[in-house]
């Protein structure tokens, strides 16, 4: 029997985890993984497959994987199970026991099985009892009350059966096993009502109690009375999830139960709790949707829609976060910076109002300079918030004392004029100190200070601006005084931002930088020399200025490259080259789309690592590095959920620390391990500002530990803090209580795939999907090896489409070539990014080229998606560059061609046409030397094609419309596929229509003589081939016989052969796959073998016979 | 997401809110209507899992432009699990479609007569486990016809949505066993690429010829009846591939000039089509105006949970 069972499976299939178990193995304890219809083992203390089964025929899902109820631990066995059969494993071998199958028509709800006795509620509200021995039915019993159920428990100590319907209410009725009563059906004796949803998951719990998760987002603990019917109360409801709720289960420890969620997470409750959330929520996996889940003594195994399957040591985490619990002692203090009495009574407004300001500033500029300044000093009614200060910046200097003991002092500037200090070296902290106080009142958006340290000397300076375009430079003496040694006259108009820089590189030159930032985007640059000295020296200033109505909110600058980046009110980034000495430096940036419309709130630069991250109010965080040319490249945009609005990002020991809001709080938030660090009530919106930190690489760690700084503005609190959650040998303790087994591929559907193969086993996959992540997999044909190598994040929203376009291939010595190809991906948001691929015999290389972005205001108006791509390399004899042309047709029908230019790396316009449809599919075909043709599948059913011709001689490239075939399908062309046949001159057109048709046109082309290329149509028909909307199709030559292949969402892949003027069926293979959304073909380099890759909810790969 | 933004990206849930339907699917009913001429010969309807209402409002007006008397005489009956508000001429029935009650209330109503025209658009409100939802999509699906096996008289017209998924084969079939033409239809209206189509079974061939006597009135045994007329567990257990002749017809519904679900259009696009020409040139000028749904929705299920995380952020 054993033989017969360990068959590789006859598919590979990466996709959602619909099942586990954790299984207690002699000593060890193992796992058992239902992906699609195979089922794997992996061995948990050596974290290795062991062994992989095809259970089903591959149309079938694994849905549940349990062990029999038997009361003897050897006698036990394992149930796998799928829609409506399931099979009874050996829990040693995994041989197959009882194969129950075609017992009628009805969907297993739950099943449960003691010796040979299997007992099953089916999806009808009935249940079943079958002897497996003679596999006969026993019985089969009906609740009074039809309905269809989601969910159900069996209880066999009380003989009841818990349903979970559709309709919010579960219903318990007696599973009577006795044959007189066989007729009758059972009377409900109690009816749940409580839920505002679906019940996905319904557990009966020791002492007649019941829990229940459902679609209301909540776990709910009900009791039964069983002396008196129909009686029974709610004892506890939990709240925490995001998300519908789909399993529950009981940990097997101190009474904990455990749920998983269309949130991504797994959340561990205490039944006995008073209070109503969860006590731990464990995150990892991506995307949407956590559905596997098995626990087992402590140990929680949880399996995502990502393919990863993650194991938790619930023991280990809980005493570990009680641990630190203990640990987190921090002395927090907490300072409101009095107000300085003043003579001057023109109040300043409030922030939104100081902005707001400075941009109407910018608006009148231009025509009304003078009134500027009238303007400004209008006087204001004063607003009692105005009555305190506002912290403004902060900042953790290292200064040293007369005995040259080092002191973290941390300083902080209000808009009401003054400067505190705060000594932070002992633990108590002294109370702030006024340092400085400006009459004309500060008006300081940011404020850096630069600590020049040498052997025997520590030198800080601090900047800060005031009112009209001022900055001030001060140094900060022994006694910790502020003591001004420039006061610099910038500008006309607010300074935004001040920075300070150590230009020299050399720390014991007497010479550093200052850039400032205003209201109409400029840098100002200066070098101060001799600034120890009384004859200090300050340069003429540098200006850097881009040529776009803008306004920089936020700086930073790398000592390293020697760089400034700036960001904009409108999710702009700016990168400053200084080094470079143009003489135009007014030319000399880098613009970069980093957020959709919204101002970039904050930056954070990561010296250490030379990443860079930005934030927004779209709530996504960021990413980058810079490459060899000092270009600004994302790597990773991270959408945060827990907080709100992020105000600030920082790293503290290499973690990302975030400032948000949620609710009524500020948090400082521990973003890997997303947990929070430290919160304040607001007490009514008030906005979180800035938040430092000051790791020991400034300051001696040793003596203080580290140190981090919180404000929050719209009040005068200032929070110090000294102390930090762990020590770094705690930390992997919790990484070590957590482990995955298998890793995530995409954690949501995929939409769109392409493949490379190099040497004969050896593939690479590329898929693109809603995550907006393009990842590259490897796969290698002989050991059925698939693992993701990496992973592009240039996109921010669904990736639609990827084609690529053969740029050149090399013959190596060996007979082996090197290819090189360019590569498109497209989607959502209007944004497309271009690649360049290399491959040889084993590598596969892929570097980024360019993002294209449709800019912001033409999509405010309408939402446009990239539904459709394709892409021309063309080299033309004699010249070495080739052309890119990209061609993208959108959800708006527009048809939109562009040229790639090498040099400045971005598309330029060729060519827009607009369509009545949306452009929902497109294919490149090459018809001659110099020509092409685009073909485009429409929404309303028609066909558009495109021809475009690149002139040898002149290099001009000629777009011309050339075909518009309608109704061609009855409803939109999902998916096409073409060839150009030389020797008919014939271009073949399949398409797959969501009619669940499959067409195929032969479209003659001819050449006039101005060069315009013709197209007559010489031959068309169509035929059912599905029955749902195809999604996928692949047209390939094959010894001169054209050959198709389709998908479906009927969750079937077809073969055909064309003859004549019909498609004949040569293959069908059914898959449990859902949304198939599209094929991709790879084909051996010997051109012998050829593999199918099919995607949707997952990817699937078979070898093509 | 502003408020404009879905009016921006669904012309048809701008143009159901300006001409007063209460979501953008009456308009899926209306092009099947045109396409299929459903309210021929038709003076008894019922609109199942009807709720917010749109269908049964396509339903009312039709039949009053047809001369019937829809206010005295109760032909139009609603049946929904959700509250609903009222409309014109319609009956509503507070139930589930799967429980035998539902069908007596129905039969009470309507005096034991027969309908000639029982339409469905209910489909779970999911959209997680793709094959979990299509399933039970399939049984409100079966529910729905049996439903319609005891009330339509033979020749009636049985509409319903349908998720083509995985086996939707299957349940083509089974409807097929219970009416002489069967189609997949999909109104333009409806989204290209979504899972979604419309099941339209027209001429019932009537309870006598598919053996079910009005006694048996459970709906697991309706369902294994269907199920024994031909061996279906065949094609489920894939020993039997459907052919290619047994795919059912597709028809595309609605005019080629209506809107594309798929495209995005103007705020300043004039929807609404019977406005005469000097009043839609006037408005194409104007500021687009923004108007709310007509029917909000009635207590969604995590309503509760909304509160109570609300709750947690001020207790915090």
């Amino acid at each position: 029997m054993e033989s017969t069972q360990t068959l590789m499976p006859e598919f590979y299939f990466k996709g959602p985890i619909s099942a586990l178990l954790i299984q207690n193995y002699g000593t060890s304890k193992r796992l058992l993984v239902g992906e699609g219809s195979v089922l794997a083992v992996y061995d948990l203390s050596q974290k290795i497959k062991i062994k992989e089964f095809q259970m089903f025929s591959s149309c079938f899902k694994i849905l549940n994987i349990s062990m029999s109820d038997d009361a003897e631990k050897q006698s036990k066995r394992i149930i796998v199970k799928t829609e409506k059969s399931m099979k009874v494993l050996d829990q040693d071998n995994y041989s197959v026991i009882y194969d129950f199958d075609k017992h009628g028509h009805d969907k297993i709800v739950q099943e449960k099985l003691v010796g040979h006795n299997l007992y099953i509620i089916n999806a009808h509200n009935f249940i079943e009892q079958w002897d497996l021995s003679s596999m006969t039915l026993v019985y089969r019993r009906f609740c009074e009350e039809e309905c269809i159920l989601y969910s159900a428990d069996l209880n066999l100590q009380n003989n009841l059966i818990a349903g979970g319907t559709v309709f919010r209410s579960i219903l318990i009725w007696e599973n009577f096993s006795n044959q007189e009563q066989q007729t009758e059906t059972s009377k409900v004796l109690y009816r749940l009502e409580g839920h505002a949803g679906v019940i996905f998951d319904v557990k009966f719990l020791k002492q007649n109690q019941i829990a229940s998760v459902s679609d209301d987002r909540s776990l709910k603990i009900w009791s039964i009375d069983l002396q008196e019917h129909g009686k029974y109360h709610l004892v506890k409801e939990f709240y925490g999830h995001r998300s519908r709720i789909w399993r529950l289960a009981e940990l097997g420890y101190n009474d904990l139960l455990i749920t998983v969620s269309e949130d991504a997470t797994c959340k561990i409750w205490n039944q006995h709790s008073n209070d109503n959330r969860a006590i731990e929520t464990l995150k990892g996996h991506q995307g949407k949707n956590v559905r596997a889940l098995s626990c087992y003594e402590g140990l929680i195994a949880t399996g995502g829609d990502d393919g990863a399957v993650k194991i938790w040591n619930a023991e280990e985490i809980l005493m570990q976060k009680q641990k630190n619990q203990e640990n987190n002692q921090a002395i927090i203090h907490q300072y409101r910076l009095p107000m300085v009495e003043s003579k001057n009574q023109n109040m300043e407004e409030g922030i939104a109002n100081e902005e707001q300001k400075v941009e109407d500033s910018v608006e009148i500029q231009e025509s009304q300079e003078s009134d500027v300044k009238q303007k400004k000093k209008k006087a204001k009614v004063a607003n009692p918030k105005d009555q305190v200060n506002q912290i403004r910046a902060i900042e953790i200097i290292q200064t040293i004392d007369q005995n040259n003991n080092s002191i973290p002092y941390a300083i902080a500037v209000t808009n009401k004029g003054s400067i505190y200090g705060i000594d932070m070296s002992s633990s108590d902290f002294k109370e702030p100190r006024l340092l400085f106080y400006d009459e004309n009142q500060l008006n300081i958006q940011d404020i850096n200070a630069l600590t020049i340290k040498s052997q025997d000397k520590v030198i800080n300076l601090v900047a800060i601006s005031i009112g009209d375009g001022i900055a001030i430079l001060f140094k900060v003496d022994l006694q910790q005084n502020l003591v001004q040694i420039a006061r610099i006259q910038t500008c006309d108009i607010k300074v935004l931002n001040v920075f300070l820089i150590d230009e020299s590189h050399t720390l014991n030159e007497d010479q550093i930088g200052l850039i400032a930032s205003n209201g109409r985007a400029e840098l100002i640059k200066y070098s101060i020399k001799n600034f120890n000295d009384v004859d200090i020296v300050i340069s003429q200033p540098t200006i850097y200025k881009v040529e776009i109505k803008t306004q920089f909110i936020c700086l930073v600058y790398s000592s390293k490259l020697n760089i400034a980046v700036a960001g904009d009110t409108k999710g702009n980034l700016f990168s400053f080259d200084f080094s470079q000495t143009s003489d135009q430096p007014l030319l000399n940036f880098q613009q970069l789309k980093a957020h959709k419309n919204e101002r970039v709130i904050s930056l954070f630069l990561d010296e250490s690592k030379g990443q860079l991250y930005s934030t927004s109010k779209d709530n996504y965080i960021n990413v980058y590095n810079f490459d060899e040319n000092k270009q600004i490249q994302k790597i990773q945009s991270i959408k945060e959920e827990d907080l709100n609005i992020i105000y600030n990002i920082n790293m503290m020991n290499n973690k990302m620390v975030l400032l948000g809001f949620y609710g009524n709080f500020a948090y400082i938030w521990n973003k890997q391990e997303n947990m929070q660090i430290f919160s304040i009530d607001t007490k009514g919106g008030n906005r979180p500002l800035k938040l430092k930190i000051q790791e020991g690489t400034n300051i001696d760690e040793q003596l203080y530990g580290k140190h981090y700084a919180f404000a929050y503005s719209f009040g005068d609190c200032l929070v110090l803090c000294n102390n930090w959650l762990y020590s770094s040998e705690e930390e992997q303790k919790v990484v070590q209580s957590q482990y995955t087994i298998r890793e995530c591929f995409h954690g949501r559907e995929i939409l769109c795939a392409s493949g490379f193969s190099l040497k004969s086993d050896k593939k690479i996959i590329l898929t693109g999907g809603e995550d907006s992540f393009l990842k590259i997999s490897e796969y290698s044909t002989n050991n059925k090896d698939f693992k993701m190598t990496q992973s592009f994040s240039n996109h921010v929203a669904s990736i639609r489409s990827i084609s690529k376009a053969k740029y050149r291939s090399a013959n190596l010595d060996e007979g082996f070539s090197q290819r090189t190809y360019y590569v498109l991906s497209a989607g959502s948001r209007m944004q497309a990014n271009l690649f360049y691929a290399k491959l040889n015999q084993d590598n596969f290389e892929m570097s980024h080229l360019c993002n294209f972005m449709r800019s912001s205001e033409q999509d405010e108006e309408q939402d446009f998606r990239i539904m459709s791509s394709a892409i021309i390399c063309h080299q033309n004899q004699g010249e070495t560059v080739p052309f890119v042309i990209c061609a993208f047709g959108t959800s708006s029908g527009e048809l939109q061609v562009f040229t790639y230019h090498h040099k400045k790396r971005r598309l330029e316009d060729l060519y827009k046409i607009a369509l009545l449809s949306s452009i929902l599919t497109m294919k490149k075909v090459k018809v001659s030397s110099n020509s092409y043709a685009i073909i485009c599948g429409l929404s309303n059913g028609g066909i558009y094609v495109l021809t475009l011709k690149i002139d040898q001689a002149t290099s001009q490239i000629i777009v011309e419309p050339s075909a518009e075939l309608e109704q061609v399908h009855d409803f939109g062309v999902n998916t096409l596929d073409a060839c150009y046949l030389k020797e008919y001159n014939s271009l073949v057109i399949v398409s797959g229509g969501d009619d669940q048709q499959i067409s195929l046109l032969r479209l003659e082309l001819e050449q006039s003589d101005e060069g315009q290329i013709k197209i007559t149509m010489k031959g068309q028909f169509k035929q059912y081939a599905h029955s749902s909307c195809i999604k996928g199709l692949v047209l390939s030559k094959c010894n001169g016989q054209l050959k198709v292949a389709s998908s479906s969402y009927d969750q079937r892949y077809k073969e055909w052969m064309i003859d004549g003027d019909k498609l004949v069926e040569t293959k069908t293979v059914r898959h449990c796959m859902s949304d198939m959304n599209g094929i991709t073909i790879i084909k051996s380099i010997d051109q012998q073998s050829s593999e199918v890759c099919l995607v949707g909810q997952g990817i699937s790969i078979f070898q093509m016979k | 997401m502003g408020k404009k933004a879905k009016d921006k990206r669904d012309i048809y849930y701008r143009k159901a809110k300006e001409e007063g339907y209460r979501a953008r699917s009456a308009y899926k009913l209306l092009q099947i209507d045109e396409e299929f001429n459903i309210f021929e010969n038709v003076d008894r309807v019922v609109d199942l899992c009807a709720a917010p209402g749109s269908w049964s409002q396509v339903i009312s007006k039709r039949l009053k432009e047809k001369g019937l008397d829809i206010i005295n005489e109760k032909r139009i009956i609603s049946v929904d699990l959700f509250e609903m508000a009222p409309i014109e001429g319609c009956t509503i029935v507070k139930g589930d479609i799967t429980r035998e009650k539902t069908v007596q209330q129905i039969q009470e109503i309507f005096k034991d007569q027969e309908t000639q025209l029982v339409v469905s658009d209910g489909a779970p409100d999911i959209l997680g486990d793709h094959d979990f939802d299509q399933y039970i999509q399939h049984q409100l699906v079966l529910a729905a016809l049996n439903i319609a096996i005891r009330l339509l008289q033979p020749g009636g017209t049985f509409v319903a949505k349908v998720f083509r998924g995985k086996d939707i084969n299957l349940l083509h079939r089974q409807i097929k066993m219970l009416f002489r033409d069967v189609y997949c239809s999909k109104p333009k209206c409806s989204r290209n690429s979504s899972i979604e189509g419309f099941v339209v079974g027209k001429f019932f061939i009537g309870k006598e010829a598919i053996g079910l006597t009005s006694e048996r009135l459970n709906l697991w045994d309706a369902l294994t009846t269907i199920n024994h007329l031909k061996n279906f567990e065949k094609i489920y257990y894939q020993e039997e591939e459907e052919k290619i002749e047994d795919i059912i017809p597709f028809v595309a519904c609605g005019k080629n000039e209506e809107f594309d679900a798929d495209m995005n259009y103007s705020l300043k696009t004039v929807v609404t089509t019977h406005k005469k020409e000097d009043e839609k040139q006037q408005e194409g000028q104007e500021e687009y105006k923004y108007i709310e749904p007509r029917q909000k929705p009635i207590d969604p299920p995590y309503k509760a949970f909304l509160a109570k995380r609300n709750e947690l952020n001020n207790n915090q």
